[in-house]
């Protein structure tokens, strides 16, 4: 083969029309996406394969969101809930951002959505938002300008530890989330969602997808924080961290809960 | 030559350069039966050719949303638009909105906002047919003309021009010579606003305005033709017309007059 006839077969492989998998085939994907548990590189990865096939994406636009709350005076929660029921009820097949759970959507919408999520070790996701929001370049949206030791003190450090118990329910409230009743919730609301992982176990995450939709991933690393875990690591006393724990009570209820099914299966789904 | 093929064929498949977005941003309030769909095809194409992120209210889908929430269908369209008006990267919106005060307090600086209108009795006529005629179920009328034009929504045909540009107010106010006298002031400040009767003067406008190449075709055709239209009515039925549209007339009027005046929206 010259070189001229090798070049043009591999310009050929690059432009060749491709049998894409048809957009319709595709089941419609909700992916609500909790803060800091890996949800960038994840969403990258299924918002390509399903552009890929041709299937129309939307993404919620966070700071519109928490401008337009602040203007309409509604509240940031519902103005995103109603985005999402407006996403729904479109002409989509890929919905990310970071949503709640709504039981007015899931009640209009479960059964032509199919919910996923990806949770991580409380504590962990706890640290990495914090000092994502501490040292972060990029933007003034949501910064922490206290130390730890001041910042553990305040309602957001609670809301850090109780978030998956507020994305995954309908309590809205930081202070209700320790409740067994809300934590309860968000546990069977999880159970119901298509597809669950955990950070720690993206490999079985990406297959679980793989199996249920059809489409294969691949998650690389975005998102990532201004501080290695290392740097994070050092400012922190044991004092300091066993408060962290504390605070990471709830979430830890509903992560432990998704690990387990996932551990006792070897996947979130049904074998 | 095997350079030669290959020049060819890189030729075909090479990146082309998206010509460059439209400067402005621009909000086009789609006054429903005014030749709105072919003027938001043509403007959305300018932006889609420069890739520049757009939005177009999916209206069935704000009904079903809406509902299911159990909020008022026109508060939860006004939400939607400001929501996209404050996003970082969209650069162009449509759809049937209501003017939102709220949405100009905030964002009447950043978006250009455009719209167009037309004759009120052509467009009320052109709305009835519309709905009574077409195969989808959205908001079709079921009544003959003659039953139709006592009902509360053959009111609202005549006075949507007021609702629209006045902003949320209710269908027994949209008759006042307030809420008209706002509708007026409202519309008098966006940036272009067309006439149907008058596509020229409208497409001349866009392109001083936004230096949009902006070609109109005809699209949402009624289901039924003029001809077949004026058939239906009698002359006692085009008054009772007439008289409904008052409100709708006098907010065309003024957008008329100071084209007319000017040839031309613009300054």
């Amino acid at each position: 083969m010259t070189p001229a006839t090798s070049i043009l077969r591999s310009l050929y492989r690059k432009v060749r029309p491709r049998p894409a998998r048809p957009a319709i085939d595709l089941e419609r994907l909700f992916f609500l996406h909790v803060p800091k548990c890996g949800g960038t590189s994840i969403n990258t990865a299924l918002e390509r394969a399903y552009r890929a096939a041709g299937a129309g994406a939307v993404h919620l636009d966070p700071h519109a969101a928490a401008r337009a709350a602040d203007l309409s005076g509604d509240g940031l929660r519902r103005h995103k809930e109603q985005v999402l029921l407006y996403f729904m009820a479109g002409h989509h097949r890929y919905i990310s951002g970071h949503f709640n759970y709504s039981a007015a959507a899931w009640d209009t919408f479960g059964d032509a959505w199919r919910y996923v999520t990806v949770l991580r070790e409380p504590v962990a996701r706890w640290l990495s938002n914090y000092f994502y929001n501490r040292y972060k370049t990029n933007t003034d949206h949501y910064r922490i300008d206290e130390p730890l030791e001041a910042f553990v003190e305040t309602d957001r450090a609670r809301f850090y530890g109780g978030n998956y118990v507020t994305s995954l329910s309908t309590t809205r409230l930081i202070s209700e989330a320790s409740s067994d009743e809300a934590i309860g919730q968000a546990v069977a609301n999880l159970e119901r969602f298509a597809v669950a992982g955990v950070l720690e176990h993206l490999g079985t995450f990406a297959s679980d997808c793989e199996r249920y939709f059809g489409v294969s991933l691949d998650i690389g690393h975005r998102n990532a924080n201004p501080r290695t875990a290392g740097q994070q690591q050092e400012e922190i006393s044991p004092e300091l961290m066993e408060r962290i724990r504390a605070l990471c009570a709830p979430n830890l209820q509903v992560y432990e809960a998704a690990l387990n099914r996932i551990d006792t299966h070897g996947s979130w789904l049904p074998r | 030559m095997p350079t030669s093929l290959l020049q060819r064929a890189y030729r075909r498949v090479r990146p082309q350069p998206a010509p460059p977005a439209p400067e402005e941003k621009i909000f086009f309030l789609h006054v429903p039966k005014c030749g709105g769909s072919s003027v938001d095809t043509a403007l959305q194409q300018a932006y889609r050719a420069a890739r520049a992120p757009i939005a177009h209210l999916d209206a069935k889908a704000s009904v079903r949303a809406a509902e299911a929430m159990g909020d008022d269908v026109e508060t939860y369209r006004e939400r939607l638009l400001v929501y996209y008006m404050a996003g970082q990267f969209t650069r162009y919106i449509s759809g049937h909105f209501n003017h939102s005060p709220a949405a100009w307090d905030a964002f009447g600086d950043a978006w250009q906002y455009v719209s167009i209108l037309r004759e009120p009795v052509a467009r009320w006529i052109s709305n009835y047919f519309y709905n009574k005629y077409k195969a989808k179920d959205h908001y079709r009328i079921e009544a003959p003309l003659e039953e139709f034009i006592e009902t509360d929504r053959a009111v609202a045909y005549g006075r949507s021009y007021v609702m629209n540009l006045a902003g949320g107010i209710p269908l027994a106010e949209a008759a006042t010579d307030a809420a008209v006298e706002q509708a007026i002031a409202n519309v008098e400040r966006f940036a272009v606003v067309g006439v149907l009767e008058d596509l020229d003067t409208f497409a001349a406008d866009c392109r001083a305005r936004f230096g949009l190449p902006v070609e109109i075709a005809h699209r949402n055709k009624n289901p039924r033709g003029a001809g077949q239209q004026r058939e239906e009515l009698s002359p006692e039925v085009m008054a009772r017309v007439e008289a409904l549209c008052a409100p709708n007339r006098r907010v065309y009027d003024a957008v008329r007059d100071r084209i007319e005046r000017r040839g031309s929206w613009l300054r």
